[in-house]
Formats: structure tokens, sequence, C-alpha cells
């Protein structure tokens, strides 16, 4: 369920390589080995969950409408690579 | 902190009507603090306080009747609401209310696509449906139809549309492609409008003007009723597709480049809504300003002819496409080609002239109805996210648009901003997008673009162009801009407002259309 969440609202811009804003963003923010969301190992759960409500610089926050708490939940835990 | 309240209730009326609209849609689908997400309703890319635009809680019906029973407490609690459909209109402040406290009426819930039909082309929709999720829908069930989305593939088909957003295939003036609306009214009633009011109508989606006066339009840009469905049109995909770029070296190319346009965008040999786009705009696709140039002020010359070597683009960049049998393609694109040579150093590009260009490739798709957020990527051009854009409509004429531009460029100058910009050809007249980039964090930087952004409105309506659309902060600034006749047209938006929604609960101070009550306030 995670992966789903992830690839309906994340990977247009966190999927790796060119054409991808978040990934190039991180790419110039952090360099190359942190750009690409899904291989990062350095965010909690809670990290990811407050940046998907609120936004962050470029990134639009995502409503409960659109990500409901159990989705976020998942997808936290999944991106920060607990099980 | 005080909990944001709308504007003439008190705590105990609002809690009134938080548990109204609770008993109404649940309580799991009342966002009424912190932990709820009611922060995710802020306006992402604030140009002013991020806090400013801030709503005082949210509802998401789940169906047209729950969207009715809103409607209805709202008007008893004479509660503020904000409609909004996918809430990413994020260039003209996302999610976020005009009115603060208001609560935001979330439309997401409604994202049933209800028909599509092939044989017509066209869908119809609830204002939920993304441009993704209808162009998903499509994929998976093998339709053979287009659609034609806005640059942020996020965005609502029903909203864009709604708010007169412009795309970039022969579909690319969304709201000519619509036909037919359902709305709910300030009372809660519904209508149907065009083919739709009348009973067991088959040609809802087919005819867009129905019987009496076409009031579709009053439901776009304005605050007189909520959208609960919209036809759109379809596009049948052609036999053949050809996306092209042709790049024009040198700045003032714009003014011959759009006058050879001209005559062949209103003689359709150009079929789509066709773009110029300024060498930022493409640069910023791919790289950052700091990997180019890292001083102040404008980006020097030596710089602009390094991006152009390295991306092999020009100062203007014209992408268009071809659509139809391949000898009409060919036929087009002679025409094009011999009509647009007579602008020295231009070049001609395919898009297989360019298989490994990321702006080719997200143009490519953008013609041809794929939804990609790649030109996101521009906000990172200078970092900080913050972007707000500026969009005066320009007639075809490379006078106007040179007219335009240096307008703009000389003013970004002056208040230390790069333009990044585009012009979007349209049946008569062009759309140009300037995106003001700035950092969401640097206070400074956001007073100097708020300054910049209101120069441009006067500046712009003093040489008698207007904006066509715009964000929160600007709405009552640019409609007072439309002032002929001492304001004829904002009293009888008033007048049209007062009829239909006398206790003003529909997103007041929307396009600069305030309810009586609130008239003349400093909002």
């Amino acid at each position: 369920m995670a992966e789903q969440v992830y690839q309906k609202w994340c990977s247009h811009c966190h999927a790796p390589g060119i054409g991808h804003p978040g990934t190039q963003r991180l790419e110039w923010s952090f360099g190359k080995d942190r750009a690409v969301l899904k291989d990062r190992t350095d965010l909690s759960a809670d990290y990811i969950a407050q940046v998907v409500r609120n936004g962050r610089l470029e990134m639009p926050s995502f409503r409960p409408t659109e990500i409901s708490d159990t989705d976020l939940d998942a997808l936290a835990k999944f991106l920060a690579g607990e099980k | 902190m005080a909990r944001k309240l709308p504007p003439g209730i008190d705590i105990t009326e609002f809690e009134g009507a938080l548990a109204a609209f609770a008993e109404a849609i649940g309580i799991e689908w009342v966002f009424a603090d912190e932990s709820a997400g009611v922060s995710s309703y802020r306006d992402p890319f604030a140009i002013v306080d991020d806090d400013h635009f801030e709503p005082s809680a949210a509802v998401a019906p789940a169906d047209v009747e729950q969207v009715q029973d809103i409607v209805r407490i709202a008007g008893d609690f004479e509660i503020p609401l904000w409609p909004i459909s996918t809430g990413k209109n994020l260039a003209y402040g996302g999610p976020a209310p005009r009115l603060p406290g208001s609560v935001v009426l979330d439309l997401k819930r409604l994202n049933k696509v209800i028909e599509v039909n092939e044989e017509f082309g066209y869908a119809l929709v609830e204002p939920g449906v993304s441009y993704l999720d209808l162009y998903e829908h499509l994929q998976k069930t093998g339709s053979k139809l287009w659609i034609d989305p806005a640059s942020n593939a996020m965005g609502g088909i029903v909203g864009n549309t709604a708010d007169r957003g412009v795309g970039y295939t022969p579909y690319g003036d969304h709201f000519a492609m619509q036909c037919g609306m359902e709305v709910v009214l300030a009372d809660g009633s519904l209508v149907r409008t065009g083919m739709g009011a009348l009973p067991n109508s088959n040609t809802w989606q087919l005819f867009k003007y129905g019987f009496g006066p076409y009031l579709d339009g009053i439901f776009t840009q304005s605050n007189f009723g909520v959208i609960t469905k919209m036809g759109i049109w379809l596009m049948p995909e052609p036999p053949g597709y050809r996306p092209y770029l042709i790049t024009f070296p040198r700045e003032e190319d714009i003014e011959q480049v759009i006058e050879i346009l001209r005559p062949l965008k209103v003689s359709l040999v150009i079929q789509n809504a066709a773009t110029i786009s300024n060498i930022l705009l493409d640069a910023c696709i791919t790289g950052t300003r700091s990997q180019y140039y890292t001083g102040d002020g404008p980006l020097p010359p030596s710089v602009l002819t390094k991006i152009m070597t390295d991306q092999k683009i020009g100062m203007w960049n014209f992408y268009s496409a071809l659509y139809g049998p391949e000898p009409i393609m060919d036929a087009t694109w002679g025409v094009i080609r011999d009509a647009l040579s007579a602008v020295p150093g231009a070049r001609f590009y395919l898009a297989e002239d360019r298989p490994n260009d990321p702006v080719m490739a997200y143009r490519k798709k953008l013609m041809s109805g794929e939804p990609t957020l790649a030109e996101f990527n521009s906000i990172n051009w200078t970092g900080g996210g913050g972007h707000v854009d500026f969009s005066p409509i320009s007639p075809i004429t490379g006078a106007d648009a040179m007219k335009q531009y240096s307008m703009i460029r000389d003013r970004c100058a002056e208040f230390g901003f790069d333009y990044l910009g585009e012009f979007i050809i349209g049946w008569r007249e062009m759309h140009h997008i300037f995106m003001l980039l700035f950092d969401g964090e640097d206070e400074s930087q956001k007073t100097q673009a708020r300054a910049l952004f209101s120069v441009l409105i006067d500046e712009a309506a003093k040489a008698g162009y207007g904006e066509y659309r715009t964000h929160l902060a600007y709405m009552d600034k640019i409609a007072a801009s439309y002032n002929w006749n001492d304001n004829a047209l904002l009293k009888l938006n008033e007048r049209i407002k007062d009829a239909l929604d006398p206790k003003g609960i529909l997103a007041p101070g929307k396009q600069g259309i305030w309810p009586k009550h609130l008239r003349g306030q400093k909002n």
C-alpha cells in the first residue's frame, strides 16, 4: 500500500533522474547520493509526515483528502525504512 | 496560538457550525486544528506572510448532496466557504482562501470520472479529478482520447478550467472546450447549465449553449456557485503527431517571430497552443542559476551565450507540434519552415533531433496531452521555492510582445529578479506568463517581489494590458484595473453576487468580488 501511495503522489517529483524536480533539487542541495528519496536512510518518519503536510521550499503541501493520515503513516515509515 | 476564526464569528458559533458540518459529513472529514492537517490548506508558496491566507478549518464532503448540506449549514451560521477542487492552483495561492478564516470546502473526494464518450470525444468529471487521474483512467480503459493538461499535472480539470487556465495541445483553451456544468448555488439548490437543464437530454456535453442566457461563464473565476460536475471535450488521438522546436538567437527576434506567427496561427496552420519561451524558462528545467552565474543583477550576455551553446537553444524558443496525417504534416511543416526561415539564425529541430533534451521531452508530453511535473523544476532556479505568476494578455503582435517583455525584464533588473517567461499563443491573443521566483524564507526578497508585482500591475494597466488571472494577494488590485466606465464591470459582478449569494458565504474576495457586508474593508 505504501508503494502505491508513493507512486501516485511522490514519484512524479522524486523518481530518479532529470525531469523529476524533487530529485533534481535534493541533488543540488545534498549531492547525488541523497537525491533519490527512496534511497535515503537519514529521514525520520515524523520528518517526512511533517514535510508532506506542510510542504518544504519547492514542495507543496498534501492534504488529508489527498493522502489520508493512515496512508501518510504508512508512506512515512516506508520512506524512513521502518518496518 | 489563538484559534483562527471566520471574521465576525465567535468561538461558540464556530463550534456550532463545526458540529453541524460533522453531523452532515462525518467528524473525520472536518479538519479544524493543526493535528488534523488544517495547515496543509495554507498557500505553500506565500508571497505574503505564510499564515496570512489561513483557513479556520476545512471540510471535505463526499458527494453533491453533502456539498449542498455544507453550503446550507454555512448559510445558516454565515460561515464563509472557500471551494477548491484539487487545491493545486500553486502559482496563484494553492488551497488557501482569499478571506483569512474562511472554511475551505475541499472537493477532492468528489473524484469520479462519470463518463468518457469515445465517439464524441468528451468526459464528464467531478472537481476532485486531476489531470493525472483522468489521464490514468483513459490509459487504463484503452481510450483513444487525449486530455489537455495544464503544466502542473496535479491540477484539477474543473479547477483549472474554472480559473480559465490554458494548456498546450489544440485543445489548449480549456474553457472553450468546456461543455455543461452542474452547480450548487449559495442557498444549496442545484442547477445544470446548457442542455443539462433539459431532463433526459443526450446533448449536455455536445452543445455548450443550451437555451436562454449562457451562464457557464459566470461560474468561472467567480464566487457565484460551487461547480460539482463539468463536461470537457477531449481530442481524439490524431493519426500523426510531430512536435518541434525552432530556436532564435537574439533577444530582439521576438518581434519578427511573432509577426510571422500571427497569420499562421489565425489561419490555423499552427494548430496548437504553441509557446515561445525565453532562454531562462528552458535553462531552469535542468539547471540552477548558480550553476551558470553567482553574481547579482541580470545574467550577462556571455553567460546567456554559454547557456545557448550548452543547451542548443536560443534566446527565444518556439515549441509547437503538427497533428494529422503524414502528408498534411509534411506540407504544413514546409509552410512553417519557410515562413520562419526569414529570421536570421533560426534553427529547426524535430523532437527526434533532440533525443536527450529534457525540455523537448516534457514539451513533447504537454503538447500531446501527457501530464508531467517536469516544469516544476523551474522553481529550483534560484531556490527557496516561492513563485507567483504575472500573466498579462497581449495581442499577437511583435511590438506588444516586445513592449511587455522589455517592461517586465527592465523592472526585474531594477528589483533584482530574473525574467523567466513565455508567450502561449491562443486564437487571437497571447497569454504572457512571467514566473516571479523568490525565496519563500527570505523576507526581504518577498518584500521586493511584492513591490515588483504591484509595479507590474500598474505599469501594464497604464499601457492597456490586463492580467487574465492572479494570486489571492492581487485579486483586488487587478479587479480595480478593469475599471472602464467607473468600475461598471465590478459593480455588475457585485449585483450578481448580491442576488445569488445575499449572505456572501461563497469564496468572499474571489477575483475582487466581495459580499455586501465586507465591501470596502481592508481584507
